[in-house]
């Protein structure tokens, strides 16, 4: 398998909803290995891109690619080589924990499954539990597990911390560099939060939105060389008011 | 758990409608049954079944299965939702193909008899109903109907379209009476006629199951048609209630309580005409005329089919919820709501059939009580079953089986006053009108049963239904 050199790659999306502009003009570029902080306020259009990078949605205008593969129709190798975690968890809510694991674990041919219980004891996830009786919390948890235990090349995550604890908020930024120590690529997370203090402890790039357009993006140590600011401070500088 | 990809997604898909499969497996159960009778009595003894019946028995299937259809797709419109299902590795293959092993099964289930009953018909020598066209036709109708039901669930159409699909989906209920008593045609013009039917069902459904199955299994499926099936479109946030809705009922959201609109009066104009058309032709041909019209009355218009839903955040507001006598206020609220509608469509039908067809004063007086009955029935059971019907198909499931089983009572009850009703009208009136204090007695009663139910029920357990989520969320 070839190395890319961008894992991610948008030209000039462009998406609206009932006259509203939700993307303008987004052009992105995140490098392998990248691990990317998407920032912004309610609204800014976040969501949208990560639903158009991985083909959730289609943009009126522009192109994407996922790990080489456009985003409107990926192939099964890329997919496979994928995680995405979407702001509402989107999971069967009839099935267990357990088999929820087991049954998303049937399409992948990377899958591990001992990773993905380990991953369910690390989180203090039960997997007895219906997925309806757990807490918003705890689905998050489960969507996060679901996304990991694949040990994907690119993951791309929509808030996934914003409702978990302190302590599993820590957990999972420690697991986005965990895996498979033989892998051939270094994984690519793009993520967005709102939690800026936990975001610039991690990411390696920033890429602020507003109003549907690429505000500013740049590798993080540069834009705090430059500025010397917390990335909640960049932030306000940017629109004025925290996120 | 299955570990299979398609079997388990099919075990996944299904497993959160089984209370609606199943009752569309028992509404059909008559149906089937009695197509597969009509074909073991042709092969053991040699009765064949009726050109009639040939005819009917497509259309009868193309009925069950646009409904089952319809279902399978609301299903797997939900299934699709979850966008990290969709962005499985191969999940695209595994969906189509559970997707058609599916929907063959629904069609074999109430297809595969109506098929055998044209064959049977068109395997006799002396039958002016060729094999090829009787298979062609049997085939190609019920194909057509399921395709057109699972596109009516899934596809972006116009509100006019949709309607006009809806109005034309009761065509096959009203053809029985039309065949019946129809037009005889020559048979050569008759059979030209059906074998166009036939493939034009065919390729129909080629095409529309195509645009389906490509819609359901897609990899982005925004850009959602607003008049689309509201199963989709279920959100599990709440925004709250608008300020313009009165106090009194801010603590019940059950819109399609809320009057006529403009497609019922649409609808019922056109059922009027076809029922106008068709029932001078059918009547005496149904065993219970009055059942089956208080049926299609009552199923058509008792709103609260959909269901009642309280939101828990509405009773901690002042004026809002009062956990008192709760369950006596919604069931008045959706009659007082639902009145209007029921009682306009009621009337229009049952004064449609009193100048269609030459029935009595009490006859029409009977066919009004049954309404009635059923009706009130259906809204007690819906509100009582409410606490313990976790499920909006479980919560659709009280009331429907209500409806289905009162009509059965009523049908055994007029069939016993048969006899005497040819000399004396009144043992059809009474009977009728016996029944009726027993459907309202049995619905009140089991609404004071559930009063207790309602009373502790934890309202953020109770699951919101579409109708009343797209109302709010309005």
């Amino acid at each position: 398998m070839t190395i890319l050199e961008s894992a991610v790659q948008a030209q000039g999306l462009n998406l609206s909803y009932e006259g509203r502009s939700a993307l303008d003009c987004v052009s992105l570029q995140v490098p392998t290995g990248a691990v990317v902080g998407l920032v912004g306020h309610n609204g800014a259009g976040k969501s949208t891109l990560l639903r158009c990078l991985v083909g959730l949605t289609l943009p009126d205008s522009g192109h994407s690619e996922l790990l080489g593969c456009p985003s409107a129709q990926l192939d099964k190798v890329t997919r496979g080589r994928l995680g995405y975690v979407s702001q509402t968890a989107d999971l069967l809510p009839w099935l267990k924990v357990w088999q929820h694991i087991e049954y998303i674990g049937h399409f992948y041919p990377r899958w591990r499954a001992e990773r993905a219980h380990a991953l369910c004891a690390r989180l203090a996830l039960r997997e007895s539990a219906k997925v309806s009786a757990l807490s918003v919390g705890d689905q998050q948890k489960l969507a996060l597990v679901l996304a990991l235990a694949h040990d994907p090349d690119l993951l791309l995550l929509d808030e996934p911390v914003a409702s978990l604890d302190p302590l599993a908020r820590r957990d999972f930024m420690r697991l986005l560099f965990e895996g498979d120590s033989a892998r051939s690529a270094p994984r690519t997370v793009l993520l967005s939060s709102h939690l800026l203090t936990d975001l610039e402890r991690v990411v390696s790039h920033v890429v602020v939105m507003r109003a549907g357009r690429v505000q500013l993006q740049g590798e993080w140590d540069a834009l705090q060389e430059s500025n010397g600011r917390s990335l909640e401070d960049l932030f306000v500088a940017l629109n004025g008011s925290p996120a | 758990m299955n570990h299979h990809p398609t079997s388990a997604w099919l075990h996944t898909t299904l497993r959160g409608s089984r209370i609606g499969f199943a009752g569309m497996a028992f509404m059909s159960l008559p149906l089937v049954l009695l197509g597969w009778k009509v074909v073991a009595d042709a092969l053991l003894s040699g009765h064949l079944p009726t050109l009639e019946m040939a005819m009917v028995a497509p259309l009868m299937a193309a009925f069950c299965t646009a409904m089952t259809m319809a279902l399978l797709a609301s299903t797997w419109a939900q299934m699709r939702r979850q966008s990290a299902a969709r962005l499985l590795p191969g999940a695209q293959a595994v969906m189509a193909r559970a997707l058609l092993g599916c929907s063959a099964a629904l069609w074999l289930w109430a297809g595969l008899p109506a098929l055998a009953v044209t064959a049977a018909h068109g395997l006799d020598p002396a039958s002016s109903l060729p094999l090829v066209v009787a298979l062609v036709y049997g085939l190609g109708v019920p194909v057509a109907a399921g395709a057109a039901g699972a596109g009516f669930a899934v596809l972006p159409m116009r509100a006019s379209v949709r309607t006009a699909v809806a109005v034309l989906g009761w065509l096959p209920v009203l053809a029985p009476g039309v065949l019946h008593r129809g037009v005889e045609l020559p048979a050569a013009l008759r059979n030209a006629v059906l074998l166009t039917i036939g493939l034009a069902g065919l390729w129909g459904a080629w095409w529309a199951f195509g645009r389906v199955a490509d819609s359901l299994t897609r990899q982005a499926i925004d850009r959602e048609d607003p008049a689309l099936t509201p199963l989709w479109r279920f959100k599990p946030t709440l925004r709250g209630f608008d300020g313009r809705t009165p106090m009194g009922s801010r603590w019940l959201a059950s819109p399609d309580v809320v009057g006529l609109r403009a497609t019922d009066l649409l609808m019922t104009a056109v059922m009027s005409v076809l029922l106008i058309v068709a029932l001078p032709r059918w009547a005496g041909t149904s065993p219970s005329l009055a059942t089956t019209f208080s049926m299609i009355i009552a199923g058509t218009s008792c709103p609260w089919l959909v269901g009642a839903w309280v939101s828990p955040r509405w009773s901690l507001l002042p004026g809002g919820l009062s956990r008192r006598h709760t369950v006596w206020r919604v069931l008045r609220q959706c009659l007082a709501g639902g009145a209007p509608r029921t009682a306009a469509m009621t009337l229009v039908y049952a004064g449609v059939t009193w100048t269609a067809t030459a029935i009595t004063w009490l006859q029409w007086l009977a066919l009004l009580l049954s309404c009635v009955a059923i009706v009130v029935l259906s809204a007690c059971l819906a509100v009582a079953t409410l606490p313990w019907c976790r499920s909006a198909p479980a919560q659709a499931a009280g009331p429907a089986a209500a409806l289905i089983l009162g009509s059965l009572g009523f049908m055994g009850v007029q069939g016993l006053g048969a006899a005497p009703a040819a000399a004396e009208q009144w043992p059809e009136l009474l009977p009728t009108a016996g029944m009726t204090l027993v459907y309202v007695a049995f619905g009140l009663l089991a609404v004071a049963a559930s009063s207790r139910a309602w009373a502790r029920y934890d309202w953020a357990r109770m699951p919101a239904q579409p109708a009343a989520q797209r109302h709010l969320l309005r």
